[in-house]
């Protein structure tokens, strides 16, 4: 009976805590946005930003330091290391991004529709998404390979296959809690139909958590893409990306020539950074809406 | 079509409501209400006042349509309402709630609120038609119609509820069933909302089921008064009777508990 | 060792010293002097209460009732010296006692928060520790205090909880929370506030969560426990028919200042003199007497950026311990009309 009344009162005592924790998450945002917006924008001019394109050979300068004409080196087959990075951030934050989409929306509306029905459907649903996630990614991942054979297609599979659950899930719980209130209830009464409650309605109000969530996953996308990559299982050569990029300059690397493995991973590194102070200041900012 | 277009005049009939909730443990379930009559006649503003744990929501609920497991029969207006409704006999019933902060969709306009009802229930026939209609429903729960194109998010409680109070008058009600609307609303502001319910059945001939834990507010607003414990009314009468002269136990139980100003 | 907490309190007294005791006769048991917070919003400040100035006597109990925003939860915080980051008390002093907790950055409150004061809140299930069985609960400051024993914690809880009239408290004692009805949790967090045998004791909404024959008993509960301790109470709460039941004093807030308060709480009631008093009095639905149409007030108090930042005047007296806010003409339109200007466009 007087639930508003507490909330209220948190409203007034929160509203100055809201509003730092929204100023905070906006430099955050900021930051991250500036980042991300960087390397995008980088990977879309690739080609205005290099004079060389990302496979071309040189046998004349291989394994070369930074220098004027090689902003970043070459590798050992004489490419330019700069060239490759930017194409190969093209294919990575593509991928990652793609890879993400498709799961997020999947995921949020098996998530919305378990949570608002519930029973047998919601039991159903939340079992397969124990089974899938009780199943080792990587062994899921290689056997995709096999079916598939390398490349693109197999990584996208593989990703969407298991990564919905986790939007699921977090969907699903949120409407679960929006639908205990007295908010569908009014709905229902309204004589609105389920399929405009749930999409209409539900979605919009939960999604922003799956958001957040998207952002983190891109990073744990890239970190999966340059992995399979690297070992061989991702893209294909010569597809500029930065996993074999590292694949291919891990020999060099006790030679000295560490800058065939640092520079991609630490493109990897400052890529995540970004995403994570983009998901940490969205987080930040969707939080206080009601 | 009156101010808001409802046409009144039909009676709420709730005979022998059962309902009983599954419970894990219990064979025989918990039963939350145990052959509970009840009428709401036309105009009319009937209190139906418990404690928590009685009955009162759940039998709201039956009667509007989203507590669909029950046993005994509902009549509206001399038709027996089945399980599951036409969508007349749904617009006729409509319910307000008591959180006026979860009911409303905080990302939706008051405006694109009330449009989709409209549009839903096939009300209106253009866009003109129905924010005209919008308008009038503003000015019905006394809010300015220029509200309409706000969120709700920035709105007080008492705002909020009015809005909330002129979605469910959109679709034409006959029939409002108000659970504790007012009970999370500051005492001036409820004062604010039963003074709109007395208001909106002078105006369109609106039938009230006001359902409360509030004994004080109960005798304010209604003309009738039914007490429930335990899933089963104990008194039913005038509202003065029950009051004045009660003659269950715990209707004097409850009487002597609530706190009243001197 | 006699472990009651009414007569600990008689015999040693938590502040101890006897010098002190007989200074404290004359002082109130709890000043607030012209109190007033500011919270820091967007880089400026918001008077977020202005000159609350109100007092509690040994065996008194004071209503604070207000609506939202009007700032009577945010003067009980600052009494407890739990004010939240954002907010601090600007000017003005807390005497508890004659003594000044705001004076030696907030030591003096921290030893008489849980010993000469105790708080009850309006959420016993949200307020107490959901592992912890309650017997344990009530007793853990005190027992840690005078290095009790397990047994002689028990007996104690199991005393206090039979004061507070949890029947069978034997068979209690070693539950968890969850285990009780929400009237009895409530009894629960009365007797941890009481163990420490307070001489004041702040209720913040204790009653409202709870059933009305519950709260009724609640309420019978703190009329006998104000009479075997003879402590004071402060009770907010929003809903003046609660106070008019339990209180012997009043005060009404609005928008961050008191506007009128009465050591006669039902001679307030019955003539209030300040417009905002009148207009509050008149939307309470009454059990008894003649039914009218009640009086819709605006809304509650506007957000603290949108009220006006003009020093107020002082409280004028209009009876020896009845003061009243002046109203400015504005004022008066608005509480007498009863209409906010949001309404007054449709």
């Amino acid at each position: 009976m007087t639930e508003v009344m507490i909330e209220k009162k948190r409203a007034g005592l929160m509203s100055r805590i809201g509003r730092t924790g929204r100023r905070r998450g906006n430099t955050h945002l900021l930051i991250g946005a500036v980042i991300v917006g960087l390397i995008v924008l980088m990977a879309i001019c690739a080609p205005l930003l290099t004079r060389y394109g990302p496979i071309d050979q040189d046998f004349t300068a291989t394994l070369q330091g930074p220098s004027w004409t090689h902003l970043l080196g070459t590798d050992n087959l004489g490419r330019d290391l700069w060239s490759r990075i930017l194409f190969g951030a093209r294919t990575d934050l593509f991928l990652a991004t793609v890879a993400v989409a498709a799961p997020l929306v999947i995921g949020t509306a098996i998530g919305a529709l378990s949570g608002y029905f519930g029973g047998w459907f919601d039991t159903i649903i939340m079992r397969i998404a124990d089974i899938v996630v009780a199943f080792p990614f990587y062994v899921l991942v290689i056997s995709l390979v096999f079916i598939m054979g390398n490349g693109v297609g197999s990584i996208f599979a593989a990703i969407s296959i298991v990564s919905w659950v986790a939007y699921a899930r977090i969907v699903r719980a949120e409407t679960m809690v929006l639908s205990s209130t007295d908010f569908v209830d009014a709905l229902k009464v309204g004589g609105l139909g389920s399929g405009r409650i749930v999409f209409r309605h539900l979605v919009p109000n939960v999604v922003s958590q799956a958001i957040v969530y998207a952002m983190s996953d891109i990073v744990a996308n890239i970190g999966v893409i340059v992995t399979l990559s690297y070992f061989g299982m991702g893209i294909v050569p010569p597809t500029p990306d930065w996993g074999s990029m590292m694949a291919d300059g891990q020999p060099f690397f006790a030679g000295g020539y560490y800058g065939l493995m640092v520079v991609p991973a630490a493109a990897v590194i400052v890529t995540s950074f970004g995403l994570s102070l983009v998901g940490d200041g969205l987080a930040n900012v969707l939080r206080v809406k009601r | 079509m009156g101010s808001a277009g409802m046409t009144g005049g039909s009676e709420l009939v709730a005979e022998d409501i059962s309902v009983t909730f599954a419970t894990r443990r219990r064979d025989a379930g918990h039963r939350a209400l145990a052959g509970v009559s009840l009428g709401v006649r036309p105009g009319e503003i009937v209190g139906l006042v418990g404690e928590s744990g009685s009955g009162k929501s759940t039998l709201g609920r039956v009667i509007v349509g989203l507590q669909q497991d029950y046993t005994g029969t509902l009549r509206f207006g001399g038709e027996v309402l089945a399980h599951r409704r036409t969508r007349a006999q749904r617009r006729a019933i409509q319910m307000v709630f008591q959180d006026p902060y979860a009911s409303l969709d905080p990302q939706m306009t008051v405006w694109k609120m009330l449009e989709e009802l409209l549009i839903v229930h096939g009300i209106g026939e253009n866009r003109e038609a129905r924010r005209a209609r919008s308008e009038e429903l503003m000015r019905l729960v006394h809010m300015p119609p220029t509200l309409l194109d706000t969120r709700p998010a920035g709105m007080s409680g008492g705002q909020r509820q009015r809005v909330a109070i002129a979605r469910a008058l959109s679709v034409g009600p006959q029939l409002l069933v108000a659970d504790e609307a007012t009970s999370a609303l500051d005492v001036s502001v409820q004062a604010g909302i039963i003074n709109l319910f007395a208001d909106l059945r002078a105006e369109i001939g609106l039938s009230i089921l006001f359902i409360s834990h509030n004994l004080a507010v109960v005798r304010s607003l209604c003309d009738r008064v039914a007490v429930i414990c335990q899933g089963e009314i104990v008194e039913e009468a005038e509202t003065r009777a029950v009051f004045d002269a009660p003659r269950h136990d715990y209707t004097r139980q409850l009487l002597a508990a609530a706190p009243d100003l001197p | 060792m006699n472990g009651a907490g009414m007569a600990t309190r008689k015999t040693d007294g938590p502040a101890g010293a006897g010098g002190e005791r007989a200074s404290a006769g004359q002082a109130p048991l709890l000043e607030i002097d012209r109190l007033c917070v500011s919270a820091h919003i967007n880089g400026q400040d918001w008077r977020a209460l202005e000159n609350i100035t109100l007092r509690v006597d040994r065996g008194e109990t004071r209503g604070l009732v207000g609506e939202s925003g009007s700032g009577k939860s945010l003067t009980l915080r600052a009494a407890m010296g739990l004010l939240p980051g954002s907010l601090s008390v600007t000017s003005g002093a807390i005497r508890f006692k004659g003594r000044d907790l705001l004076a030696d950055g907030g030591k003096a409150m921290a030893a008489v928060r849980g010993t000469g004061i105790a708080m009850v809140f309006q959420e016993p299930a949200v307020a107490l520790n959901p592992v912890m069985r309650v017997g344990r609960q009530i007793t853990d400051s005190v027992s840690a205090r005078r290095g009790w024993g397990r047994r002689q914690a028990r007996e104690f809880a199991v005393e206090l909880m039979d004061q507070v009239g949890i029947r069978d408290p034997k068979r209690w004692v070693e539950a968890y929370p969850h285990q009780l009805s929400g009237g009895m949790r409530q009894r629960v967090m009365i007797a941890s506030a009481i163990a420490c045998g307070p001489e004041l004791i702040f209720c913040d909404e204790p009653t409202t969560a709870l059933d009305v024959t519950v709260q009724s008993q609640i309420l019978k509960l703190f009329s006998k426990l104000q009479a075997d301790l003879h402590a004071g109470f402060l009770y907010v709460t929003h809903d003046l028919s609660v106070v008019a039941e339990f209180c012997s004093s009043l005060s009404v807030m609005y928008a961050g200042r008191i506007v009128e308060q009465s050591d006669d709480l039902k001679a307030m009631v019955q003539a209030p003199v300040h417009p905002y008093t009148r207009a509050l009095l008149g939307a309470v639905p009454r059990i008894k007497g003649p039914i009218q149409r009640l009086r819709g007030l605006s809304s509650s108090a506007p957000p603290l950026t949108e009220r006006s930042q003009a020093p107020t005047a002082p409280l004028a007296e209009v009876s020896p311990g009845w003061q009243v806010a002046p109203a400015s003409p504005e004022e008066v339109e608005l509480f007498e009309t009863g209409v906010q200007a949001w309404e007054a466009q449709a």
